[in-house]
């Protein structure tokens, strides 16, 4: 029971905010659009002063009219600076890849980028805009070898989009593959001419051919009882063991159909309770797989258990001159190693964590073998880190990269669909 | 996570878990890696995707809306663990599919869900039952139609004392290429589907009275360039004060407006502003 409510606590991601600051005169930029972007506090919670536009309609007395209500917002809170999720690093073409969830874009670093500045990086290269079809993104993976850029978008959107490798800016991406609801990661093997992806409401993975487009069926699935995939987020293909890492959360379900576009009704009354599995919270884990499994597959390792440390694990990597794999440990703040091979309740060989690090919910991590640096990608600060490989416990970073100035405030806000007033304490919450 | 509420009377929070089946309830101020107070889930609970929730303070219940079931199910307010619900609407009487807000109007005696439909003879907008209705039973009243201008709905939120309903119109195109694990079939290979970027109507946050019925414009309505809202999803009030407050996932942002006349009944408070003026809704 007691992991049942830690992990339902730790499945809990919502943000509260004071309802109440002291008002801020603001000049308004021309448009709503540009004002969005520009916050000359500097503070996300922003407040709009008096001399802006005015309310344009009453609300109708009654309802034979309907009008429009142009009342400007009071306040909002709106992070203008990207977050950093998903990263990807391409050593041979001295380049880093980052997915940006709020802004909706990926960004493009050289490797050797970042410092001990406090000012913003400049990225490379940014493809963002309407055209690019990027929206709420998570996982991002690169093909070296075809420069071909694979971004994944998470909710909404079901699509993963691919670009070439030096696209920039609001441009179409040259083909895209439309992939289940709630897909997260993505892993290329560019031997079999295949990628896998991770789908978290469906505890899946999913494998295409690498090429595929448009509606095209995944080659096979993993998913059933016995994978022990469980909310699955990073999945990494390892290419030299014929094997494929992937983390889970721990939120077990089966869903039935559920969109405005399934036309079912109340399964449970039609074809009987048993239908109705239930869910379950269980420890998260790290799961291995051979490359070619399919269906209700067993794992060949599973790392899992109280002594593992694993707390919503992210995005994982492998270090194959090492035989090490990193994983993103989102709910601990921390970045932990494993031996590639280790399995059961097993603690790290190495976990990077405490107050130096500088490690804020982190959602992505890299391994750079070649040189020696382990990368991590912020969610909970406006920053990239980069460490060295083999750091351990709390060790500072060797230098930073940032899509925002030093000290700038994260919203935290991921897709927030609804939204609770906390009268007794005047806050608002958010869940994501 | 779509839902989340707040009981002001006992000072709880409630969340739905969609990818766990699971209704968790949390002392008000929660924070970090605190466990729930309650879990409401297991089997018994008939829960199969639970999407939204709202708490009736008044009669001490929990009213969970679930996308997959196609049900409203109602649990007492103190349930924990795997336990039935109290009462359930369900079944192709109620004309509900997929179920993304829920509201409860306990003075009033209303219960009602924002419900999508994208399938040929069904309906997507407010369905209005009794609070204590059960069963597969006809809604009382649907708020659904053109004039309404809601394409698609999301979250909502009641004031029961001047019985109105706050509706999140989120109104972006949803078209989900996948049927669970499936591709549609009925999808061609080189479909373009909806992006976030090529969203649709407008979306705004529109004011209905509880005894609506048809299709029927709301009485008040936020929306436009001005208000910044794009898709907005989420809608909560603090009709003390008088306002409304929005989340949108385009933006990826939160808003508040100042709206003192959307709460009439009640005393119109003006907020002052730090050049010393006032400020209300107009």
């Amino acid at each position: 029971m007691r992991l049942i409510v830690f992990f339902g606590a730790a499945a809990l991601c919502f943000f509260a905010f004071s309802g109440r600051r002291a008002p801020v005169l603001l000049t308004y930029s021309p448009t709503p659009l540009a004002r969005l972007a520009a916050d000359p506090t500097g503070d996300m919670c922003t407040w709009w002063g008096d001399g802006g536009p005015e309310v344009l309609a009453d609300p109708q007395a009654d309802a034979s009219t309907f009008a429009e209500g142009q009342l400007p917002p009071l306040r909002y809170v709106i992070d203008p600076y990207p977050t950093f999720n998903g990263i990807v690093l391409d050593t041979r073409g001295n380049r880093v890849l980052m997915s940006d969830e709020n802004r909706k874009s990926v960004l493009t670093y050289e490797r050797s980028a970042g410092g001990n500045s406090s000012a913003v990086t400049s990225p490379m290269w940014q493809i963002i805009g309407p055209q690019t079809e990027v929206g709420f993104i998570a996982g991002v993976e690169i093909d070296p070898e075809r420069r071909e850029i694979y971004a994944v978008n998470n909710d909404v959107e079901d699509r993963i989009a691919v670009f070439d490798y030096d696209a920039n800016g609001n441009l179409k991406p040259k083909r895209h593959l439309y992939v289940p609801h709630q897909s997260w990661g993505i892993s290329l093997n560019g031997s079999r001419g295949e990628m896998v992806i991770s789908v978290q409401q469906l505890s899946m993975l999913a494998v295409y051919r690498r090429d595929s487009n448009g509606m095209d069926a995944p080659l096979r699935i993993v998913k059933g009882s016995l994978t022990n995939l469980a909310d699955p987020h990073g999945v990494r293909w390892d290419a030299g063991h014929h094997e494929i890492i992937v983390a889970s959360h721990g939120n077990s379900t089966e869903i039935a159909p559920y969109t405005a576009y399934d036309a079912q009704t109340s399964p449970a009354k039609e074809n009987g309770d048993e239908n109705i599995l239930g869910g379950q919270f269980v420890p998260p884990s790290i799961n291995v797989f051979d490359e070619a499994a399919s269906g209700d597959a067993k794992p060949v390792r599973t790392i899992q258990g109280p002594n593992t440390k694993l707390n919503w694990p992210m995005g994982i990597d492998l270090d194959g001159t090492h035989d090490e794999i990193a994983v993103a440990n989102n709910g601990d703040n921390s970045v932990l190693v494993f031996r590639r091979t280790a399995q059961g309740n097993i603690a790290p060989v190495r976990m990077i964590r405490g107050a130096k690090t500088g490690i804020s919910s982190p959602m992505g991590v890299a391994i750079d073998a070649d040189h020696n640096e382990l990368w991590v990608a912020n969610y909970g600060d406006h920053t990239a880190l980069i460490f060295a490989r083999d750091a351990t416990g709390d060790a500072a970073p060797k230098r930073i990269i940032r899509n925002a100035p030093a000290g700038t405030p994260t919203g935290g806000f991921g897709n927030p669909y609804a939204v609770a007033y906390d009268s007794k304490r005047d806050q608002l919450l958010v869940p994501n | 996570m779509h839902g989340i509420a707040y009981d002001a009377t006992h000072d709880e929070v409630v969340v739905p878990v969609a990818l766990a089946d699971a209704v968790l309830v949390f002392r008000g101020g929660a924070d970090g890696s605190e466990a729930p107070v309650r879990v409401i889930q297991g089997t018994k609970t008939k829960m199969i995707r639970p999407h939204t929730v709202t708490v009736d303070e008044q009669n001490n219940e929990i009213i969970v809306g679930d996308s997959s079931g196609r049900s409203i199910l109602v649990f007492d307010r103190n349930a924990n663990g795997n336990v039935p619900p109290k009462r359930i609407i369900q079944g192709p009487r109620t004309g509900l599919l997929f179920i993304v807000g829920v509201a409860v109007d306990p003075i009033h005696d209303r219960l009602v869900a924002a419900s999508s439909a994208s399938v040929p003879g069904r309906k997507t907008g407010l369905f209005i039952f009794g609070r204590t209705d059960q069963g597969d039973v006809a809604p009382r009243a649907v708020i659904a139609g053109p004039k309404t201008g809601i394409v698609r709905p999301w979250q909502l939120a009641s004031d029961p004392q001047q019985g109105k309903i706050f509706v999140a119109a989120i109104n972006n195109e949803s078209h989900p290429p996948y049927e669970l694990e499936k591709p549609r079939t009925d999808l061609p290979h080189d479909v373009q589907l909806p992006s976030p970027w090529n969203s649709g109507a407008l979306g705004f946050i529109g004011v209905w009275d509880i005894n609506d019925d048809g299709d029927v414009p709301p009485r008040a309505i936020i929306r436009g360039d001005n208000t910044f809202l794009v898709h907005p999803g989420g809608v909560a009030i603090d009709p003390k004060d008088g306002e409304v407050f929005a989340t949108d996932s385009i933006r990826n942002g939160l808003f508040s407006f100042l709206a003192p006349s959307l709460f009439s009944e009640r005393s119109r408070p003006q907020s002052t502003l730090e050049n010393g003026t006032t400020r209300s809704a107009r």
